[in-house]
């Protein structure tokens, strides 16, 4: 379901609302090989996503500034060329709310890079370079 | 042979003068029967006296025996012949006996008999002299009958004037005892009342009752059984009386125009004529309205205790205390709690007459600052009103609208006690009587008081319990704040050195360039600043939310700070494309926590920034003539819904009611508590879709400054530093 639609190469979109956190993850997925795109809310993530970008994975924060990922997920849900996008969620919230989420995966706060990549692999098996 | 008195001459014999006068005497004596006897009882002479008193001729009796002249009992009882043997034996007999005449007639004769002897001492015949004494027993019976009549009438006077006595004395027992008593006919015509008895049925006196028309008494009164059924009338016991039964029963009577409610036994006998048929119906009340109040009282401290120790919610249990005490204990009932500011605010009323209800709400008196119940808060001293008259009420209540709600209201008794927890009176519970006519005493006061200490134990424990409870809930929100918030940065600093691990342990740590790693080492120095940073206004909040804030103030130039905050913040916006503005004339001075006031600022700037999105935020500073500063942050974000804009300066709010918010929602929290301890206000204005402007107004805080002993630290404007 990944592909380079719109000229972006695959790529996993990082929407995550903490800049450090944000430019931290996408500089470590590059160095493991992948294309990283950011964007602070959910709002950012959909501009990204109206523009024909089909990311191989979303990493999604859920408590964020104007558009939560919550909200950002039930939109892609909405849109069928957008709701087969894998969805992970970042969190420190509980299971349970994240699990309101719908996504493919959980990873707990504070995150590891380690546990992280397994992810990214599952669904960007192309994108390591 | 003796002669007969016929045959004596009347003329003189033989035997001289003497022999004729004799002779003469028999003959003429009419008031006696003089007449001889043969030896055998035979009648052998007669003289005008035996005809008259016996009836007899002369011709018709001589020689009959005398038994003739015997009544029947007296001859079958041969009281003839015994009289006579009597004579021959001692020579005489007398007697006063009843004989017969000749018409079958009986009278009382006085009769003497005599033997008469010869020379020799033979007996020849008997004298016998009997005289009529019918009248004088007539006369003597006739004055024994008036004797008697005249002891009778006097027996009957004393008799009466005995009577009358007791009646008398029955009647003042009657109406001096607590027994209600009551004495119908037959007609159910009231013939005997006392007071005890009026008073039950609402008449001032057994005068007032006995004069009222047969139909007012049951027109005015309402008849329960104990269980509050309505008691047919026809079944009283005074009605049962009057069918013959006797019969008793519990009733409560509730007097229709006043409400007045009393409880009795009653009971009913019949009384009987000498025929057996009802004559009178007695009812008998022995009156325990006291015993029952006392009784209902000690119910109501029962179920106030259990509900007092049952809740931890005190303003609705004190409420259901108001509510159990009507109509045991009240006919109404209220609850006042003294407001901070010292005003009282009733948390509720109860009162036995719904429509009254909201009459009684907020009713005080006497009106004004004087109201018992303001008295009792003040002094923590409990106010016993036994007797309220009208009088009262209308000699204290000026205006005539407010006159006629207390005359309406009708208060009769009231007590008002303290509600103290610590050493502080918080509030007063009130009880008040009206419509039962209840009067409360001493013992009323003491079980009011007991109820009142019981309260405040609940007051305490259920705000040590609140206090307990919040203290646990602040410290949960806090830890799961505190550990959320902690998350994002470690997760920063975790995945960086968990990248760098990986592409050392895969050898592709070589790709980075010196300054990329540079870069990266920097980054995570950053990160574990902001931790620290984080860790340390986790523990401010910590401390400040069960401290007070105490303040370092100093002259600081407001602006300055602001500009200093500002330009933190200008990558940050730049980043999401805004720009922040500052509108300020100059320096602003004030006395402040200089620190504090950077948190402030922090917090409004830092907000907007987050949350305005990509349109410009204003800030400013202004001085207002009153020695106040204003310093407001507007962003144009997507505001704030107002069902938020009451609670966001509320401690966590964000973690509550706004959970897919990232921030601890303690920041507007923070910022409120040090405009608060400055004597300032802290307050936002949002349209959602428009923005949102937060505005702080600080006083600039000279007096604060200048009169540090005798100001409160923590005082606010309206303070006087006298």
């Amino acid at each position: 379901m990944t592909g380079n639609v719109g000229g972006i190469p695959e790529h996993i979109l990082v929407v995550e609302d903490d800049k450090d956190l944000r430019d931290t993850l996408c500089q470590a997925l590059e160095l493991e090989g992948y294309t990283a795109v950011a964007a602070e809310n959910g709002q950012a993530a959909l501009r990204h996503l109206a523009a024909g970008a089909r990311p191989c994975l979303i990493l999604l924060d859920l408590m964020m500034p104007v558009m939560d990922g919550w909200t950002f997920r039930e939109e892609l849900l909405k849109n069928p060329e957008l709701a087969d996008i894998p969805v992970v969620v970042m969190t420190a919230a509980s299971a349970a709310r994240a699990a309101a989420a719908a996504a493919q995966a959980i990873l707990y706060k504070p995150l590891h890079m380690g546990k992280v990549v397994d992810v990214v692999q599952e669904h960007c098996p192309n994108g390591a370079a | 042979m003796v002669p007969s008195a016929r045959e004596i001459p009347r003329n003189g014999s033989s035997d001289g003068g003497a022999v004729d006068l004799f002779a003469l005497l028999i003959e003429q004596v009419v008031d006696y029967a003089i007449f001889v006897l043969d030896r055998d009882g035979r009648i052998a002479s007669w003289n005008p006296g035996a005809q008259r008193i016996k009836g007899y001729a002369s011709s018709e009796i001589i020689g009959q025996p005398y038994a003739i002249f015997f009544t029947e009992e007296d001859r079958a009882a041969r009281k003839p012949d015994t009289i006579l043997s009597h004579v021959r034996q001692h020579g005489r007999f007398q007697e006063e006996g009843w004989r017969v005449r000749q018409d079958g007639t009986r009278f009382w004769a006085s009769v003497v008999v005599t033997a008469l002897r010869d020379r020799r001492g033979e007996l020849q015949g008997f004298a016998k002299i009997t005289r009529d004494l019918t009248e004088r027993r007539q006369a003597e019976e006739t004055a024994r009958l008036a004797a008697a009549e005249q002891a009778a009438r006097r027996q009957a006077e004393l008799d009466e004037r005995q009577m009358r006595r007791s009646r008398d004395q029955l009647d003042l027992i009657l109406r001096s005892i607590n027994e209600g008593v009551t004495v119908q006919t037959q007609d159910r015509k009231l013939i005997f009342a006392n007071d005890a008895a009026a008073l039950l049925c609402g008449f001032r006196s057994a005068e007032e009752l006995l004069a009222a028309p047969a139909g007012q008494l049951f027109a005015r009164l309402e008849i329960f059984r104990e269980d509050g059924t309505p008691f047919p009338v026809d079944e009283l016991p005074g009605r049962l009386a009057m069918r013959g039964k006797p019969s008793s029963a519990v009733l409560r009577f509730r007097v229709k125009p006043t409400g007045e409610e009393r409880w009795s036994f009653v009971s009913g006998a019949p009384v009987l004529d000498a025929s057996g048929n009802v004559d009178l119906a007695v009812s008998v009340f022995r009156e325990f309205t006291e015993r029952r109040r006392g009784e209902q009282a000690w119910q109501f401290l029962a179920q106030a205790s259990a509900v007092l120790a049952g809740s931890l919610d005190y303003e609705q249990t004190l409420k259901q205390v108001a509510e159990l005490a009507v109509p045991r204990f009240a006919d109404w009932s209220a609850v006042d709690v003294a407001a901070a500011d010292g005003a009282l605010v009733q948390l509720a009323v109860a009162h036995v007459d719904p429509s009254k209800q909201q009459m009684a709400k907020e009713w005080r008196w006497p009106p004004g600052p004087d109201a018992a119940v303001h008295q009792v808060i003040r002094t923590g001293q409990p106010r016993l009103l036994p007797d309220i008259t009208d009088a009262m009420l209308e000699a204290s209540v000026t205006e005539p609208e407010d006159r006629a709600v207390a005359l309406r209201l009708g208060p009769r008794s009231a007590m008002m006690v303290p509600l103290t927890v610590g050493a502080k009176t918080i509030g007063a519970l009130s009880f008040v009587t009206a419509e039962s006519g209840r009067r409360y005493s001493q013992q009323d006061l003491i079980l009011a008081n007991e109820i009142a200490r019981r309260a405040s134990l609940a007051i305490e424990n259920a705000r040590a319990y609140r206090e307990a409870h919040e203290a646990v809930r602040t410290r949960d929100n806090f830890l799961a704040i505190a550990s959320h918030e902690l998350r994002t940065p470690l997760s920063g600093l975790s995945v960086l050195i968990s990248s760098l691990a990986r592409a050392a342990a895969s050898g592709r740590l070589s790709k980075l360039t010196p300054e990329a790693l540079n870069e990266r080492f920097v980054k995570a120095e950053r990160q574990v600043t902001q931790i620290s940073r984080l860790v340390d206004r986790l523990l401010d909040v910590s401390r400040l939310s069960t401290r007070d804030l105490s303040l370092e103030r100093e002259r600081t130039d407001l602006a300055e700070i602001v500009r200093d905050v500002i330009s933190r913040y200008e990558d940050a916006a730049a980043e999401s494309g805004s720009r922040i503005e500052l509108i300020a004339s100059g320096p602003v001075f004030g006395w402040w926590d200089r620190s504090r006031l950077d948190q402030v600022a922090t917090n409004l700037i830092g907000n907007a920034v987050k949350y305005g999105g990509a349109a410009p935020i204003t800030v400013s500073i202004s001085s207002g003539s009153s020695g106040h500063v204003r310093l407001t942050v507007r962003d144009g974000g997507p505001g704030i819904p107002l069902e938020h804009q009451g609670r966001i300066f509320e401690q966590y709010e964000r973690a509550t009611d706004c959970e897919n918010l990232p921030g601890m929602g303690l920041g507007l929290w923070l910022v409120r508590r040090i405009v608060t301890a400055h004597g300032g206000t802290a307050s936002v204005d949002s349209r959602p879709g428009h923005g949102a402007t937060f505005s702080v107004v600080l006083p600039n805080g000279e007096r604060a400054a200048k009169a540090p002993e005798t100001f409160t630290p923590v005082a606010g404007e309206g303070v006087s530093s006298t």
